[in-house]
């Protein structure tokens, strides 16, 4: 018995020796921060969406309305294909096209509730034109001149491909008053 | 119709055009204005679209402040000049950071956007 206690004394003695309280502070430490960071870890995630894409507001008072219709309230100032017919929704790009990051920023008014709602249309890109459910409607469209206001430009040059497919048009907030003002 | 009711008037007249140029919120502006290029955080595309949170050092150098209000983007953005001091001290203190820097004021705006650069590359003051 005293054996063992002697054993035990001088090893614990000879790792408090070769040991100190700080490596041990330190290697706790590096443990406690690489467990922290192994969820920083770059892996794929579906909540990781490009901030560059502004995120939708859905929760708009009445009727949604066909997003298949040009006459769809938040078409209001559109021009191209619609993207709920091409395989996408009126909030998500068809697969295989990409959400342009650039894009113009104009408002709609719900006829629901009469407010205005500010509308983030973006064009999806990296395929051909869908051709499907073309909509052309102007209301708040200003010349290329005043170039982010203009639905004429292909807003697919800000994406990784030129090729224009269809657009989306988002709900990203409520507008105090319809832009520009008309 | 008396000095005091002419003075009335238009200091009413001047209250009335400040509020209703500014009463659309900060927020919307940024939105409505810059959002569609900048991103909707404001952080550009790493590219060719510059970041608006790195800002804050253009106001230390020469011709920095001048350049802010008449890069094209700010200068010709169309709303009037009191919304659009807002906006610019909005970006600059809450997404750039800018501390202790004299606020863009509607009338400083109003003179510098007359004058939008001809070629904002060749006149920034500092490289991005």
């Amino acid at each position: 018995m005293t054996d063992l206690d002697g054993r035990i004394e001088r090893i614990t003695r000879g790792l408090a020796r070769g040991t100190s309280r700080r490596s041990l502070l330190s290697r706790f430490g590096a443990l406690l921060v690489g467990a922290a960071s192994v969820p920083l870890l770059p892996v794929g995630r579906a909540s990781a969406e490009s901030p560059r894409v502004p995120a939708p507001v859905e929760d708009v008072p009445g009727d949604a309305g066909d997003p298949t219709k040009c006459d769809y309230w938040r078409h209001c100032a559109i021009d191209g294909f619609l993207c709920a017919c091409c395989g996408g929704s009126a909030t998500a790009c068809p697969p295989g096209t990409e959400m342009s990051p650039v894009t113009w920023i104009g408002t709609c008014q719900n006829p629901a509730d009469g407010k205005e709602y500010v509308i983030s249309y973006n064009d999806c890109c990296g395929k051909g034109f869908c051709g499907r459910c073309g909509c052309n409607r102007n209301e708040g469209d200003r010349p290329e001149y005043h170039w982010y206001r203009s639905n004429d430009i292909n807003w697919c040059a800000g994406a990784e491909s030129q090729a224009y497919h269809c657009s989306v048009a988002l709900v990203v907030g409520q507008a105090t008053e319809a832009q520009p003002e008309r | 119709m008396t000095a005091t009711r002419a003075l009335a008037i238009a200091v009413g007249l001047v209250l009335g055009t400040t509020i209703a140029s500014a009463e659309i919120p900060v927020r919307e502006s940024f939105q409505l204005h810059c959002s569609g290029c900048h991103g909707p955080d404001g952080r550009g595309d790493g590219g060719f679209v510059p970041d608006l949170h790195a800002l804050a050092p253009l106001l230390g150098v020469e011709g920095g402040r001048e350049y802010l209000a008449r890069v094209p983007g700010v200068a010709q953005a169309p709303i009037e000049s009191d919304a659009l001091a807002l906006l610019l001290n909005f970006v600059l203190t809450e997404m750039s950071g800018a501390r202790g820097f004299e606020p863009f004021a509607a009338d400083e705006v109003e003179r510098l956007r007359q004058r939008p650069l001809l070629d904002p590359v060749g006149a920034r003051p500092l490289p991005r």
